[in-house]
């Protein structure tokens, strides 16, 4: 074998990695548009409703994670086009571990102000990015640390528009990363 | 080149061996999204997978889901490692060390 020979192979080698690589990791984006729409709902409703938020907030959740499921079946269960790894798996049961968490936290100490509950959420969605991160695509990361930027700024700079604020940048976020994903095309 | 590197240095082979390295550890891919991938045949994709199934470099694993057949496949730890192997190869050859 040549050096141009191994050349083109190697070429036909990155291709082919490429190309399965864009083609399972597109239907993440969905995950993200529906995060986006719950994101920007939620916080938008945060900042209309005020104190009565949290009860649309544990309704909003509820939805989430059934669409989340209902997608994870579609694209990644046995009907779908991939079966993830065991790893993937204790991803989508972290995040559903901290929803969990914020309810009961936010039920437990009783957090009822708009502020309260966009902190809380949009720290600890910064938080799960982060770690999902950790363990996967570094994308992941930089939105964690784009959403703790967003949620600071928001909080020093207009703290009685925190939600809005939070709403708009997450869910925009959300939307690019989403879109992204579903745009990506082979190498 | 032994006989796994020169199983997998047939162009086609390669690049299934290739596409399945894209996977995460312990991910599966459905048999049809490969053959639409890499713009093979169900017949001459099948029989690709045949030969390296045989040479244990690939995992293919048949199920039935809602009455229909599904074909699984994924790399094995194996196959994984001859690929690697056969890209140092390449690497080398690229170096002028081949």
């Amino acid at each position: 074998m040549n050096e141009r020979d191994a050349l083109k192979e190697i070429a036909d080698i990155k291709a082919a990695v490429q190309g399965t690589a864009t083609r399972v990791g597109r239907h993440a984006g969905w995950f993200f548009l529906a995060a986006a729409v719950i994101w920007t709902a939620g916080f938008v409703t945060t900042q209309w409703l005020g104190n009565d938020s949290r009860f649309v907030w544990i309704g909003l959740n509820v939805i989430g994670i059934g669409v989340c499921a209902l997608l994870a079946r579609r694209f990644f269960g046995k009907r779908g086009e991939q079966i993830v790894p065991a790893v993937g798996r204790r991803m989508g049961l972290w995040f559903v571990g901290a929803t969990i968490f914020d309810v009961m936290l936010g039920l437990l100490l009783g957090l009822t102000a708009p502020e309260d509950i966009t902190l809380l959420i949009a720290l600890t969605a910064g938080l799960s990015f982060f770690v999902a991160g950790s363990v996967g695509s570094y994308k992941a990361q930089l939105l964690g640390v784009f959403l703790w930027c967003a949620t600071l700024v928001g909080r020093l700079a207009v703290p009685s528009y925190l939600p809005l604020v939070v709403a708009l940048s997450g869910g925009v976020a959300f939307l690019a990363v989403g879109i992204s994903f579903l745009l990506r095309r082979e190498a | 080149m032994n006989d796994d590197t020169l199983l997998i240095h047939q162009p086609t082979r390669l690049k299934i061996m290739a596409a399945l390295a894209a996977l995460e550890d312990g991910a599966k891919v459905d048999f049809m999204l490969l053959a639409d991938e890499l713009e093979l045949t169900k017949g001459n994709l099948g029989a690709h997978l045949a030969k390296l199934e045989e040479a244990r470099l690939v995992k293919v694993e048949k199920a039935f889901v809602n009455r229909k057949p599904k074909t699984w496949l994924s790399l094995t730890s194996r196959g994984r490692e001859v690929l690697l192997g056969y890209i140092r190869e390449l690497e080398r050859v690229v170096r002028g060390k081949g």
